[in-house]
């Protein structure tokens, strides 16, 4: 059962965050092309798929060319009777280290990372999970560029106030490149309570990405959304040049 | 072409209509009456997104797993639909798949035969892949311990009549269809909603969902106990809480 309505969120987030930064992505990778056709992959529910109407609409993807995520089965089925394709049942943030069929083809041009539509639950080492995500999509799409030279990463969380323990993050990525310059945050080992903190975090993680795997970024834009006095939800979109 | 309903030949469209009533009416129906119930079935079935992430490394979980979450939905399904005695039919084939499963983990060479459909266990058609009766389960370590643990009339399958043994033998009388198990009854062919056969249903998902997922915690148990508490306290959600404190003093 989902915490929040993430609904109307997401509507906010498509129309003030992603929509300009998609188009853009666009323009970068197809910008002859009046279908641009690209690759898409979101993590998405069926009670709110607006960005892959939006993506349709927009004539950057076209329905055969998204693939929609879910870690539940039944949303999956739901959103198989849209047409798109599917994948999940599991949860994406290990399904991308330990699933050696997504990782060998993570080909897509748009990643959209929204977590906050897997049912985000208010429990420890969530959000650490969700912010290792991002560095395995990194290494993934590397693996799988071919010619391509730009891809656009949409990363959205939810800040809650379970604890963010940064020695998680710091363990397990030092570990998927241990010959590069280790990852160390300025909150050194100590939990992280803030969610500014939380939110600073992330942009470290981000710069940290960047030194370790030689990547430009194009863009760099966030939003920050307050659910109530505790809880809020972040959203960073990302263009990359590899 | 354009596809018309109105276009379709006289008996596919007679098909299409009752596909239609029973959308529209019974399944209308029950979820009327009984909405705040299939919600916690539903829910129920989250436990196996969760085993199919416990399990993402095991490709005949990853197989399996699937194909037992449809069952049970299906189950769900029919249920909602009337159709009583096919959502029964699910629930055999979840069950069935589910001791596969528990065999198959240990046993990958035979899983590949079993997927080329070879019958190399003896009794062939008249047996089961984990052979005669279920002695099978009981030889194994974490199933024996929970059924000494559990009290009579409760084991898996120690007793003669033990519940995952009850359950098989019911759910196989609505596969061959025995006397009692038809769908259609003396006054009625159609499918209705029927509270007293809803009720019966929903009680027996609930032990079979229950029967499943205490063998999948029993027999992944290492790769169960090596996740999160929070893990199978969300598992635990689909069991009978009868059982629960024996499956404690497995997990916690």
């Amino acid at each position: 059962m989902a915490l929040y309505d993430f609904s109307s969120i997401k509507n906010d987030l498509i129309s003030s965050l992603w929509k300009k930064n998609i188009m853009d992505i666009g323009n970068y990778i197809a910008k002859r092309r009046f279908h641009k056709q690209l690759k898409t992959l979101t993590l998405t529910h069926p009670r709110n798929m607006a960005e892959i109407k939006q993506l349709e609409e927009d004539k950057i993807s076209k329905r055969r060319d998204i693939v929609g995520w879910n870690c539940e089965y039944q949303p999956c089925m739901r959103l198989e009777t849209e047409g798109i394709k599917v994948k999940g049942g599991t949860k994406f943030e290990h399904s991308i280290y330990l699933d050696s069929s997504l990782k060998n083809n993570f080909n897509f041009d748009i990643i959209n990372l929204d977590y906050t539509s897997q049912n985000p639950q208010k429990i420890n080492g969530r959000f650490e999970d969700e912010l290792l995500s991002l560095e395995h999509v990194i290494i993934s799409r590397k693996r799988c560029l071919n010619d391509k030279k730009y891809s656009l990463i949409l990363f959205t969380t939810m800040i809650n106030t379970c604890d963010v323990k940064p020695k998680i993050i710091v363990s397990a990525s030092n570990k998927l490149n241990p010959h590069s310059k280790p990852l160390a945050f300025s909150q050194n080992t100590n939990p992280i309570v803030n969610p500014i903190d939380k939110i600073d975090t992330i942009s470290e993680y981000y710069n940290h990405m960047l030194e370790r795997y030689k990547l430009k970024y194009i863009s760099f834009e966030d939003k920050t959304i307050k659910l109530d006095n505790t809880t809020f939800v972040y959203s960073v979109a990302s263009i990359i040049e590899w | 072409m354009r596809f018309r309903i109105a276009d379709l030949s006289e008996r596919t469209k007679l098909l299409f209509d009752i596909q239609t009533n029973m959308r529209n009416d019974i399944f209308k129906k029950t979820l009327a009456n009984e909405d705040t119930i299939i919600e916690d079935l539903s829910l129920k079935l989250n436990a196996y997104s969760i085993w199919t992430n416990i399990l993402q490394e095991n490709p005949i979980a990853k197989q399996m797993i699937p194909e037992i979450f449809i069952d049970s939905n299906s189950s769900i399904l029919f249920g909602c639909f009337g159709l009583y005695k096919y959502a029964y039919m699910c629930m055999r084939s979840e069950l069935e798949t589910a001791l596969r499963l528990i065999f198959f983990r240990d046993h990958p060479k035979e899983f590949k035969w079993w997927l080329d459909g070879k019958i190399w266990y003896p009794g062939g058609n008249t047996s089961q892949v984990w052979g005669r009766d279920y002695t099978y389960f009981t030889n194994l370590e974490k199933i024996k311990m929970f059924d000494d643990n559990c009290p009579q009339g409760r084991t898996l399958f120690k007793e003669k009549n033990a519940n995952i043994k009850k359950s098989y033998k019911l759910l196989s009388n609505y596969i061959h269809t025995g006397a009692k198990n038809f769908q259609t009854s003396k006054d009625r062919i159609s499918p209705s909603y029927d509270l007293a056969k809803f009720n019966n249903w929903v009680e027996y998902w609930k032990i079979i969902e229950s029967q499943v997922n205490i063998l999948l915690c029993l027999g992944f148990f290492e790769e169960l106990k090596s996740k999160s508490s929070d893990t199978y306290k969300s598992i635990k959600k689909s069991i009978d809480p009868i059982f629960h404190a024996i499956l404690d003093g497995f997990f916690l």
